[in-house]
């Protein structure tokens, strides 16, 4: 995995892909937390079970956003690492965190209802 | 080579990359005096030295795994109770999905504060701290799954 030129690496200030390995990892969790919350929305569907399914499509946008702030990472690390920064967010960390919290919460209510 | 680094980077880029950003250290420099002080006067993500960016990349990219994880608990947990026929033993079925939501729970939790103690371990030069989170899961999963074998034989009984 080397940076050769001509690739999208050429103007990426990082060695090895990083800040481009850090948004397709954002991505995937992303995808992740799309399945999830699919699953909890067809359980609402299912059992015709409104705030069910109101929980299940409120976790489908917070996927959506995980995946919007895989772009918003990729820039802002490639942003960071040009001026010498830390890239550390703990915004986008905390929030993350908060939404599969709330995923764990909804899915526990969707089983005991 | 900066001592705030856990280890060899593969090239020797980090000599231009730190120590030392632009202030944003609040003036500790190498020798960072304010170490391990009670969590009064700054947050552990102002103190010590930024460590090479590429760590804390990988520390984020650690945690994300982490919270992959624990969606995959918590998308088991609802299939689980949805998609699986109820166990004759009653409550069984509901228990488990339960207990793997929880352990979703505690994933993501566990992710996040792993994350902040590599990170601020990092930061200050400290070893990285152990997790209980890979052994957590280990017993929990080994528990799930011996509940699981049990209803059944029970169930084919």
């Amino acid at each position: 995995m080397t940076a050769g030129p001509g690739t999208a690496a050429s103007d990426d200030a990082s060695p090895g892909l990083q800040s481009e390995r850090t948004a397709l990892a954002w991505t995937r969790t992303a995808l992740t937390a799309a399945v999830a919350a699919l699953v909890v929305t067809r359980f609402g569907i299912v059992r015709r079970d409104l705030p069910l399914t109101v929980g299940g499509t409120a976790l489908l946008l917070g996927a959506g956003a995980v995946g919007l702030a895989s772009r918003q990472r990729h820039e802002a690390i490639r942003a960071a690492v040009a001026e010498r920064r830390s890239p550390v967010s703990l915004t986008a960390i905390r929030l993350l965190t908060a939404l599969v919290m709330a995923s764990a919460v909804v899915a526990v209510a969707a089983i005991v209802s | 080579m900066d001592e705030t680094t856990p280890q060899d980077p593969p090239d020797a880029r980090s000599a231009d990359i730190r120590p030392g950003g632009p202030g944003r250290a609040g003036g500790s420099g190498p020798g960072r005096t304010a170490g391990v002080g009670p969590a009064g006067a700054r947050h552990w993500s102002r103190e010590g030295t930024d460590p090479d960016y590429r760590f804390s990349l990988a520390n984020e990219r650690t945690f994300l795994a982490w919270v992959r994880t624990a969606l995959a608990l918590i998308a088991g947990a609802v299939a689980l109770e949805q998609l699986v026929p109820s166990f004759t033993v009653h409550g069984v079925r509901t228990a488990l999905s339960v207990l793997l939501a929880l352990f979703g729970l505690v994933a993501a939790v566990g992710a996040y504060r792993h994350w902040a103690r590599s990170e601020r371990a990092m930061r200050l030069g400290e070893p990285l701290p152990r997790s209980p989170l890979m052994l957590g899961l280990t017993v929990g999963l080994v528990v799930v799954a011996a509940v699981v074998v049990v209803t059944l034989l029970v169930q084919a009984a």
